[in-house]
Parts: C-alpha cells; sequence; structure tokens
C-alpha cells in the first residue's frame, strides 16, 4: 500500500455545508440567539471615560487593516469587533490600552474561526511593537473571562448564504454580491452606530445595499425597490421601516468612506507623486477581508 | 517565557520581517502613543485577581490553591479512574506517579522536561458529592450540594495541572 501526502501549503477551508446552509431552523435558531451577543450597553455614554468614538474608528479601521493584510477569513475583523464592543460595555478601560485590547480580540476571533491563527508575535509586531507578546497572553485571559468564554458570537456573516439563497440572483453574481455584502458588512463594524444592531438586520440591510449599489434590481422585478426590502424583511423578522433606514444607514456609512478614502488618496499624491505607495494600495483587492470600498458603484 | 523585551523584538524581526509587504510598514503603527507597561499589569492584576475572586466565590473553590473552600457546594476528590474514560487526560496515576515518571524520563517519550516537573502533572479531578456516586470510603464530606440548574461539564471536574494530548495513555493499565 503506497502512502500518498496530499498536504500542501494552503489554507484548509470548509466547504459550505447544504444540511446547515438550506435548512430553515439554522436560521430561526440563529435569529433566536443573536441578541444575546450584543453588547449590554451604549458603553460611551455610561462605561468608558477615557475613550471615545473616534478612537474606536481608529482601532477598527486598524484591525481591518491588519486582517486585510493578513488575509484573514471574512468572520475574523466582525467578530473580533463583537469581542471589543462586548469588553468595553462591562469593563471601563484606558485610551492607551485599546489598541492591546484590538488585538488580543483579533488574537481570539482569528483561533476561533482560522486553521492557521494570527500569532500574538505578529499582532504585537502590528502595533509597532508598543505591546509585548507576554502582555497580549495575559489580557486574552482577562477578555476570556469578561466575556464569559462565549466566543461563538453570531455576526452578520452568519446570514449572508441564508439570506441570498432565498433571493432570486443571478448565478453568474452570486460572488461578487457576497463580496460586497462582506464589504458592507465590515464597513457597518467600524462604525458604532451599528454596534447595538443585531447582526441579522446589519446582513440583511448590507445585502440590500449590495443589491441596489450593483443596480441588479432593473434587471428583476421581484427585486425592484419595495418589493426587494419587503422580501428581506420577511426573511430575518425584520420591520420593513427599520430595514430601510439600516440600508440607508449603510449607504451613508459608504459615501463618507468613499469621501474619507478620496480625500486621502489625494493627499498621498500630493505628498509622493506617485510613488510606491499607490501602488501597494492597488494591491490590497486581493485580500478576502474586503476594505476596499472604492470600486463599488452606487 | 523570559525573554527580555528588546532581545525578543530582534528575534521576531529576524524570523518575520519577511512575511511584512511593503504596505504592511503603514499599517504597523502605535496608535495612542506610549503604553505604560507598569500600569498595564496592575490593571492586569486587578482584573485577574477579580475574576480569580468571583470564580472562588461561585464555586467555592480556591482555584489558586487548588482547595475548596466553605460554600454551599461540597467538593470530593476522585481519583482518575473512576470518571469516564472521556474526561481522562492524564497518563499518571497519583499512586503511581512516580514509577510512571521514571519510565518515562529513561524511554524519553514523556512531554515534560523534568521529573520533577512530571510529579506535579497528575490529573486532579474534583467532583461534587450528589451529582457523581463515589464509593463510601473516599468521601471526605458528607453529601449535599444545592442544585440550582442543570449541571455543566465544568461542575464535575477541572484540570488543574497539564492537560495532555494523547489519551492512548489511560490511567490503570
Amino acid at each position: 500500500m503506497e502512502l500518498l501526502c496530499l498536504e500542501m501549503d494552503t489554507i484548509v477551508r470548509a466547504r459550505p455545508d447544504p444540511n446547515l446552509l438550506y435548512d430553515d431552523r439554522v436560521l430561526q435558531s440563529l435569529l433566536t440567539i443573536e441578541e444575546r451577543f450584543l453588547p449590554q450597553c451604549s458603553y460611551f455614554k455610561c462605561i468608558q471615560k477615557d475613550i471615545q468614538p473616534f478612537m474606536r474608528r481608529m482601532v477598527a479601521t486598524w484591525m481591518l487593516e491588519v486582517c486585510e493584510e493578513q488575509k484573514c477569513e471574512e468572520e475574523v475583523f466582525p467578530l473580533a469587533m463583537n469581542y471589543l464592543d462586548r469588553f468595553l460595555a462591562v469593563v471601563p478601560t484606558r485610551k492607551c490600552n485599546l489598541q492591546l485590547l484590538g488585538a488580543v480580540c483579533m488574537f481570539l476571533a482569528s483561533k476561533l474561526k482560522e486553521t492557521r491563527p494570527l500569532t500574538a508575535e505578529k499582532l504585537c509586531i502590528y502595533t509597532d511593537n508598543s505591546i509585548r507578546p507576554q502582555e497580549l497572553l495575559e489580557w486574552e485571559l482577562v477578555v476570556l473571562g469578561k466575556l464569559k468564554w462565549n466566543l461563538a458570537a453570531v455576526t452578520p456573516n452568519d446570514f449572508i448564504e441564508h439570506i441570498m439563497r432565498k433571493l432570486p440572483l443571478p448565478e453568474d453574481k452570486l460572488d461578487l454580491i457576497r463580496k460586497h455584502v462582506q464589504t458592507f458588512i465590515a464597513l457597518c463594524a467600524t462604525d458604532f452606530n451599528f454596534a447595538m444592531s443585531p447582526p441579522s438586520m446589519i446582513a440583511t440591510g448590507s445585502v440590500a445595499a449590495a443589491i441596489c449599489g450593483l443596480q441588479l434590481n432593473s434587471t428583476n422585478r421581484s427585486l425592484w425597490g419595495d418589493n426587494l426590502t419587503e422580501l428581506l424583511a420577511k426573511i430575518t423578522n425584520t420591520e420593513v421601516d427599520v430595514l430601510k433606514e439600516c440600508q440607508e444607514q449603510i449607504e451613508r456609512v459608504l459615501m463618507n468612506n468613499l469621501r474619507e478614502g478620496r480625500r486621502q488618496q489625494q493627499k498621498q499624491q500630493q505628498q509622493e507623486q506617485g510613488g510606491p505607495r499607490s501602488k501597494a494600495l492597488d494591491d490590497q483587492d486581493q485580500s478576502s477581508t474586503p476594505t476596499d470600498v472604492r470600486d463599488i458603484n452606487l | 517565557m523570559s525573554v527580555t523585551p528588546a532581545a525578543c523584538d530582534v528575534g521576531l524581526l529576524d524570523r518575520q520581517e519577511e512575511d511584512f509587504k511593503p504596505q504592511a510598514a503603514v499599517i504597523r503603527r502605535n496608535l495612542f502613543g506610549p503604553v505604560d507597561h507598569q500600569q498595564l499589569q496592575q490593571d492586569f492584576q486587578r482584573l485577574f485577581c477579580m475574576s480569580v475572586e468571583n470564580a472562588k466565590q461561585r464555586w467555592n473553590f480556591d482555584f489558586q490553591r487548588d482547595q475548596p473552600v466553605p460554600g454551599c457546594l461540597e467538593w470530593e476528590k476522585l481519583r482518575c479512574q473512576d470518571v469516564p474514560a472521556f474526561y481522562h487526560s492524564c497518563v499518571v496515576r497519583p499512586g503511581m506517579a512516580k514509577q510512571v515518571v521514571e519510565a518515562a524520563a529513561g524511554g524519553g517519550s514523556c512531554a515534560c522536561s523534568s521529573p520533577a516537573k512530571a510529579t506535579e502533572k497528575y490529573l486532579e479531578l474534583w467532583t461534587r458529592g450528589t451529582l457523581r456516586g463515589t464509593k463510601p470510603e473516599k468521601r471526605k464530606a458528607g453529601l449535599l450540594g444545592v442544585k440550582r440548574r442543570q449541571a455543566n461539564i465544568t461542575d464535575f471536574f477541572r484540570v488543574s495541572k497539564r492537560r495532555f494530548l494523547h489519551h492512548k495513555a489511560s490511567p490503570g493499565q
């Protein structure tokens, strides 16, 4: 008998499981339990004194960049943000420790979701060595305790396939839609306004925004405007008005980000006159965590 | 692990620098200024002690000393072989610790580096008296235990020292 070693240096991924994705009970269970994993309160008002909303955005942007650079699975970033928000909702934290917390949350989310998780050392380097691996490991324990070891939180990403399979979408556009939805979800995770929203609503709003953004609704009557919103609302038991509001908010956040991105790009071009930096930015598309929202047309 | 931060950094950079592409230099940044490591350590100690204390109150068990403390739960010590094999994660039985460790040290199959460390590594499995039937002569304390809710696995046992990955060599053989 010959033994074949087919182990390769590739990332091992589980295939989509139809038993899970085509069973409505799974969706219903997700909808039932998702509220358990929301942060306990809007913590900038009641818990945090040193930390302000713009700092959350800073650390979130950094985390997204790290996840993208390291080609993490899509869920890692939203999951890490869920940990971060839940921790901040119970523990008053110093500003100077916020990046450490972000690193710890990525560390945990990556371990839960990836076959090759991020290492503590790598994460410390991304903080420009402002924290030490030993500190990361110690705080991992603290964060785990405060999250009560409930790490398998429901994220918006869990709903994508459940929602998409119930929509009459063109087969050849599915990958593109999925990518846009993931981008919107990541975008929402960077914005504190969505931190208290149920993941199903963020997912539904993101699907709606993606379909509208790609103008797929012009090809199919049933995906037209209000029809789409009603269909989506039914799938995740959301109120139509709330869903519309959510979609509009997502589109607003996108517009702001695009504007911000353009401003930064201009600044860079002025500074560097088309140096190696702008090339590097173009390469970012290849990662699986999508941040690049510039290629989305509204 | 007691590497000084400086040595640690240098080593890491040597090993991992190739993973860091040009744009990584931009991502690699300190967001909120210098970290006060002493303060950080104090914060950690405070939060960590708090969580240990909470666990102690909740389970009336001192996890640092590995001893029960007075409270509404009664703890009993069980031998490894008295619990289902599923919970076994050790290769050394308390009574046989010395022999096995010596054998392992000779054969080189033991994962631990020194026998002194190895003797510590047998498992102590604890369980609640009312939830697990134990032989009367092993009972340290009486019955009791307020049954408040459905039991979790963590109610039944705690791994106190080291955990081994291979389950093949279960104790009592």
